[in-house]
């Protein structure tokens, strides 16, 4: 292809791109070049925040117990964001102690208090009665997961008075586990085996 | 390696979009989704853990018309981000004709990034393709996070962390908002056709 065609070509390519997603995009502002965003001061918090979100890890539940510390001090005269903060403060505890059995909904408990909060302390003037209304829309959301952990825990309570039956299924779903692995390495070796085999059978002739 | 069929005078490429899990891959496909969803038959196929993670892929298919007499049919992939699902990748990625690396800006993110690079170069070995002679387009993802006050890796430490030897076309983006995530895709399905092209010269 010589140098005019594929100027060509690649001007038919962008011109049908155009026809199809249309010309008329966002083109990127960075906004690194807008100058210094306002000062957050829940910003630690919301990095730390957004990590657990994506993971959560040992390190980031004690960073967020860190960070909600240093702020309950300085809110500690205003009850609505204090309010908010303890049940951060709750809510990472009791991940960090059941780590992967903490009931799913706890994360999305502190991705909701965390935006609310958010939206409290960044709203200038915000009224008395919408803070109140946004944290009592929470501490309810918060009590209801609360229940739902109680039950959880009593029926695991009662659970363990059993133990014939929740023995047997604990044995039961162990020895599936293991039974599964060993099926999907020896299928493993076999499918390393055959891809071998057509390798070979390739370079002999010579495909 | 592209599905082409001289007789019907089509062209089938397949894109695939990578990088560190949460980085933003399956909203990027969302969004353009949303701004040809009118135009195209298909649908966005999803395959989600409770928690929205890919679990397998996500899927868009659209005919995006005729370029030089032939019919275009893209395939836009998604692989799961998360380290644990690496066989997941490669049979993702098996066929590929161009890759979007969507990176994560956010500071946290440095060393997730430059590993899903890593992962992404092994993956491609082992269909016997060279990371450093495959159409790849750079994206830097959730710029907008900068605006509350996260800390962001700026774009030169992405570029000389991800793309210094590299050197492919790249765009600070937010999946989120819309910004860069067609001109993203664009560069990237003209950079495969090319490549394509190239190929059967
Ligand atoms: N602020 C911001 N958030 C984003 C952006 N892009 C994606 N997100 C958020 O990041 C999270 C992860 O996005 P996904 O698109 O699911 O990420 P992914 O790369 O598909 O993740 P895996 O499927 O686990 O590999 C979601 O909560 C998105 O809303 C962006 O540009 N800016
Ligand atoms: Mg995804």
């Amino acid at each position: 292809m010589d140098r005019s065609d594929k100027e060509r070509l690649v001007s038919d390519i962008e011109n049908q791109l155009d026809d199809f997603f249309g010309e008329d995009e966002n083109v990127s502002r960075d906004h690194d070049a807008d100058g210094a965003p306002a000062p957050n001061p829940l910003e630690q918090l919301k990095s730390v925040v957004l990590s657990i979100d994506w993971e959560i890890t040992d390190e980031c539940l004690v960073e967020l117990e860190q960070s909600v510390d240093t702020l309950m001090d300085t809110y500690k005269d205003d009850r609505y964001t204090h309010t908010m903060l303890r049940m951060l403060n709750a809510l990472g505890k009791y991940i960090k102690k059941r780590k992967a059995q903490a009931h799913p909904d706890a994360i999305k408990r502190v991705m909701s208090v965390f935006k609310n909060l958010e939206q409290i302390v960044s709203t200038a003037g915000m009224s008395e009665k919408r803070k109140k209304s946004i944290v009592a829309a929470e501490i309810r959301r918060f009590k209801e997961l609360k229940e739902r952990v109680d039950s959880k825990r009593r029926g695991r309570a009662a659970a363990a008075g059993d133990t014939t039956a929740g023995q047997r299924a604990t044995e039961l779903a162990n020895e599936i586990g293991k039974a599964v692995s060993a099926a999907t390495a020896s299928l493993k070796k076999e499918l390393k085996a055959l891809r071998q085999r057509i390798k070979a059978i390739e370079k002999k002739l010579n495909i | 390696m592209a599905v082409i069929n001289i007789k019907k005078k089509e062209v089938q490429i397949k894109i695939v979009y990578v990088g560190p899990g949460r980085g933003g891959k399956t909203t990027n496909l969302e969004y353009i989704f949303s701004k040809i969803r009118h135009r195209i038959q298909s649908d966005l196929v999803s395959i989600k853990t409770h928690g929205d993670r890919t679990l397998f892929f996500d899927f868009l298919p659209f005919a995006l018309g005729e370029i030089k007499g032939y019919k275009i049919k893209t395939q836009l992939y998604t692989v799961p981000g998360q380290v644990k699902y690496n066989a997941t990748r490669k049979l993702v990625l098996k066929g590929a004709d161009g890759v979007v690396f969507v990176a994560d800006s956010m500071e946290v993110m440095r060393e997730k990034n430059v590993n899903s690079l890593k992962n992404l170069e092994e993956n491609l070995a082992f269909h016997n393709i060279d990371l450093y002679s495959f159409p790849v387009v750079m994206q830097y993802n959730k710029r907008d996070l900068a605006a509350g006050g996260i800390p962001l890796l700026d774009i030169q430490t992405l570029e000389s962390d991800l793309n210094s030897r590299l050197k492919a076309p790249s765009f600070p983006a937010s999946a989120i908002k819309g910004d860069n995530v067609i001109r993203t895709v664009k560069k990237a399905i003209s950079t495969t056709i090319l490549a394509v092209q190239q190929e059967l010269q």
